[in-house]
């Protein structure tokens, strides 16, 4: 479903990215993990639109969209929830969703994806004409989740979204995007929580310095000696629950 | 001094300040949305001015009716300015945008305030309705009843503006847009056609404002700085992010003028106003309604 | 964090006057000798053509180079927009003609009117540099009115020469004068485009946070700027106030005096030593020729070039000219940048 080729992206006159390719399946969740400033946000910033690649291309269901501004790439059925969630902190949790409906193909059924995300997030129901802003940071990435799948994506990105999330509201979110996976969302997924990431997906990429370095099943993965070190090991959140 | 008179000045502080208010409106919307402050939307509300005048001098159309003419051609002359001039600048990033701009709308300014002496010479114009004298009066206070229809008008656009930003899927894009453009992306909203909307509508509500002026007042190539100066004086006093709290704004300027007439006189009437900017400038800086940035 | 997008700034200096410290001492000598020649020129034209309508034309192009360069300082080289120029112009022009009309000597009065001017500036760019780029502008904008209303109201009257000093007035010292000014002014220009100063300057106008990282102190450069600006400013209102017979003392405190420095720099080439003075030369030039075709008409095509100048060619007629020269000879080919960000 979706296919990047041979991405070099530039920060300026810094590049960033080195010949990166990947590819994520119909129904998959794939897992790009990796350390700090290794690229896996820069990646998930150049599939949605926010960065254009110097070299290399992507693909959405066959059509080339590496030049695509990034709303057009939401029309086509891709959703980012960015890292930080950074959602539009003066409005209300229901304008915040709604806007995540803007897209025309996405506007007519809101009504629909939102009963949808309340039945996926119930407190979101309850919390609607609450401002964004004050929400506690588990909620907030609940919003930000429910954002993008108002517009119904084929394909929906993740960043980091256990960042900042104490553990036991990381596993609801983790729980969700299996059930959003369950109803037929292809998942790509960035996350610091390497052993987390790797369980929920079927496969997963390592990026190490701007590169692809690794790229196996994700149970392969979980054994690789590698990965084990750098990732499992220390990689680990203290007290995260396996 | 009256209790009389000085209710009198007041109520007239506070219909000016209606204008105030409007003027800034635009001003405000494109500077949060873009954040490019358009020193040149003064000369864009004289177009105005002088769009309403003209369409009655030459073809009797009174000034409040001309509001539906002079509001959408505003909004055409805006979306060419941004195609021709802002929308190059939104690439880069915000200082060099900001510098640009000033500079861009600053030459703005200059060619229309010229072009404007050069079309229509550098007299003063107003406009004379039949009714452009009648007053009414309210507990002891004179309203003149053009100036109370400009109250009501501005109110009114106001009003639409705040639905149009809170009620309208465009005017929440422009919302978002204005808080956070890369997230306004990722749901899905045309930045690109969200400035532009911006822009004109910005735009559009100077000539509105405009229009307002030349019936409440006079019209001529030179009131262009003035009243960039007396929006921008309420953008900062008032903040960025609330049209009532712009209005609002506008209003309490208007008030503060007309009390310092009072006090100090008719000739220092401006100074108040880019003094109390000053003031609110170093003491803070995120206006009185707006948000902490 | 993804690293800092470096700023594009479209005011950056064209590659024909970036400051380079450091520039070979072949190249300062160079630099030396061409204004030295131009110096001399000017010099010798009230000895070899005493004429007064000349005399008085190049009076105007020297006050404007002085004007324009003084704005470069802060604007071309340490980005900070300011809208209000005729201010310190202004207070200037106010000071010394008081001080000089009220027996002073002029050497006293000039240095009264910089020190004003510069006291001037820094009460409204101390309390807005610390706030975005924005307030500065609209700061000095409003500072600039405040000033004019202020003066229009209290002092509204024509300030003349007494029957004395009308006698004695001639048009050589202060042609002089003006020309000291400006040679003055370019010079120190040129010295802060080759410094520590002017380079750090210039780090702050590229990406002022990106400068702090690395020890620039932007407040300190800022104010620098400042002062060096407004100093030449009030110098040049000081000696406007020195030239005319007879003026209305709110005048010079009238927007034109912030329009035609910003046109004159940036129609030359902001950034650039030599920017100002070809905008200068070409300003007035040009504003005589159109006013004798078309009047006011000038504002219009100036305005109109302006624009042209900060959308397409940031470096003006500087740039213009290098590049022209480029296109004699095949020069490095230029590096593509980076990704523009998002739209």
């Amino acid at each position: 479903m979706l296919e990047c080729s041979d991405l070099d992206v530039y920060y300026g006159d810094l590049q960033a990215l080195w010949g990166v390719s990947l590819a994520v399946q119909r129904g998959e969740i794939v897992a790009l993990i990796g350390p700090n400033g290794a690229g896996k946000t820069t990646i998930m910033r150049t599939l949605a639109g926010l960065l254009f690649p110097a070299r290399g291309t992507i693909a959405l269901d066959g059509r080339r969209v590496e030049r695509e501004a990034g709303y057009r790439r939401v029309e086509l059925g891709l959703a980012l929830v960015p890292e930080g969630r950074r959602l539009f902190g003066t409005m209300t949790v229901l304008e915040n969703l709604e806007l995540g409906a803007y897209p025309a193909r996405a506007r007519g059924e809101r009504r629909a994806a939102l009963d949808w995300v309340y039945g996926i997030f119930p407190i979101l129901r309850e919390r609607r004409g609450q401002v964004a802003g004050t929400l506690s940071g588990g909620q907030q990435q609940m919003v930000a989740i429910g954002r993008a799948l108002m517009s119904r994506p084929r394909l929906l990105l993740l960043d980091e979204p256990s960042l900042g999330l104490a553990p036991v509201i990381v596993e609801q979110i983790f729980d969700v995007i299996r059930q959003i996976n369950g109803e037929g969302v292809t998942v790509l997924l960035v996350e610091q929580n390497a052993r987390a990431a790797l369980r929920l997906a079927s496969r997963g990429y390592v990026i190490e310095n701007g590169r692809v370095v690794q790229h196996d099943r994700a149970d392969a993965l979980l054994h690789d000696e590698h990965v084990r070190t750098a990732y499992l090991g220390a990689g680990a959140p203290a007290g995260g629950r396996p | 001094m009256t209790l009389d008179a000085f209710v009198q000045s007041l109520v007239f502080g506070v219909l000016v300040g209606a204008l105030y208010g409007l003027a800034a409106a635009g001003l405000s919307l494109v500077f949060g949305v873009m954040k490019v402050l358009n020193v040149a939307h003064g000369e864009l509300l004289m177009l105005g001015g002088y769009g309403s005048f003209w369409l009655f001098s030459l073809y009797g159309i009174d000034p409040f009716v001309s509001l539906l003419i002079v509001g959408p051609v505003l909004f055409v002359i805006g979306v060419a300015l941004h195609l021709g001039l802002f929308s190059r600048l939104m690439r880069f990033d915000e200082e060099t945008k900001i510098n640009n701009s000033l500079l861009i709308a600053f030459g703005l300014a200059l060619v229309l305030q010229n072009l404007a002496i050069r079309a229509w010479s550098a007299d003063e114009r107003g406009i004379n309705a039949a009714y452009a004298g009648a007053v009414t009066r309210l507990l002891a206070v004179n309203l003149p009843i053009t100036r109370v229809l400009s109250l009501a008008v501005a109110l009114l656009v106001i009003l639409g503006l705040h639905l149009f930003l809170t009620r309208t899927y465009l005017g929440k894009g422009i919302r978002a847009t204005a808080e956070d453009w890369q997230a306004a992306t990722l749901v899905g909203i045309d930045i690109r056609r969200t400035y532009l909307v911006a822009f004109a509508l910005g735009t559009a509500l100077a000539g509105v404002a405009g229009t307002l002026v030349t019936v409440g007042y006079a019209v001529s190539p030179g009131i262009g700085l003035e009243w960039t100066l007396r929006a921008l004086v309420v953008v900062v006093l008032a903040g960025l992010g609330s049209v009532f709290g712009t209005f609002l704004g506008g209003v309490l300027l208007g008030v503060a003028e007309a009390a310092s007439v009072l006090f100090i006189g008719g000739a220092y009437r401006e100074v108040v106003g880019l003094v109390l900017f000053v003031l609110v400038l170093l003491v803070r800086p995120q206006g009185l309604f707006g948000r902490s940035r | 964090m993804p690293p800092r997008v470096p700023a594009v700034s479209s005011l950056a200096a064209s590659s024909g006057g970036r400051p380079v410290p450091g520039l070979s001492l072949e190249g300062h000598r160079r630099a030396l000798v061409a204004g030295g020649v131009v110096l001399v020129a000017l010099a010798a034209v009230p000895l070899v053509a005493p004429r007064d309508d000349l005399l008085n034309l190049l009076f105007l192009v020297l006050l404007y180079v002085t004007l324009g360069e003084s704005w470069n300082i802060l604007g071309g080289y340490a980005g900070q927009i300011n809208l209000g120029h005729a201010a310190f112009f202004g207070v200037g022009t106010l000071v010394t003609r008081q001080s000089w009309l009220g027996g002073w000597p002029l050497p006293a009065a000039l240095l009264a009117g910089a020190l004003a001017a510069v006291v001037v500036a820094l009460l409204i760019g101390l309390p807005t540099f610390r706030l975005r780029g924005v307030y500065f502008a609209i700061g000095t904008l409003a500072l600039a009115e405040v000033l004019r209303i202020t003066v229009t109201n209290t002092m509204p009257n024509i300030s003349a020469l007494s029957v004395s000093q009308l006698v004695s007035y001639s048009l050589q010292p202060r042609y002089y004068l003006a020309l000291a000014l400006a040679a003055a002014c370019v010079g120190a220009t040129y010295v802060l485009a080759h410094s520590r100063l002017g380079l750090g300057m210039v780090a702050v106008r590229e990406d002022e946070e990106a400068a702090e990282a690395t020890g620039v102190d932007a407040l300190r450069h800022k104010i620098a700027a400042l002062v060096l600006s407004s100093l030449f400013a009030g110098l040049a209102g000081g000696v406007f106030a020195y030239y005319h017979v007879s003026y209305y003392l709110y005048l010079p405190f009238s927007p034109e005096y912030t329009f035609d420095p910003l046109l004159i720099v940036f129609i030359g080439g902001v950034g650039t030593v030599v920017g100002p003075v070809v905008g200068a030369f070409f300003f007035v030039i040009v504003r005589e020729y159109l006013a004798q075709a078309i009047t006011d008409a000038h504002l219009i095509v100036f305005g109109v070039l302006f624009i042209l100048v900060v959308l397409l060619l940031p470096g003006g007629l500087v740039e213009a000219w290098h590049r022209l020269l480029r296109l004699a000879r095949p020069g490095a080919p230029r590096v593509s940048s980076g990704e523009a960000m998002g739209t």
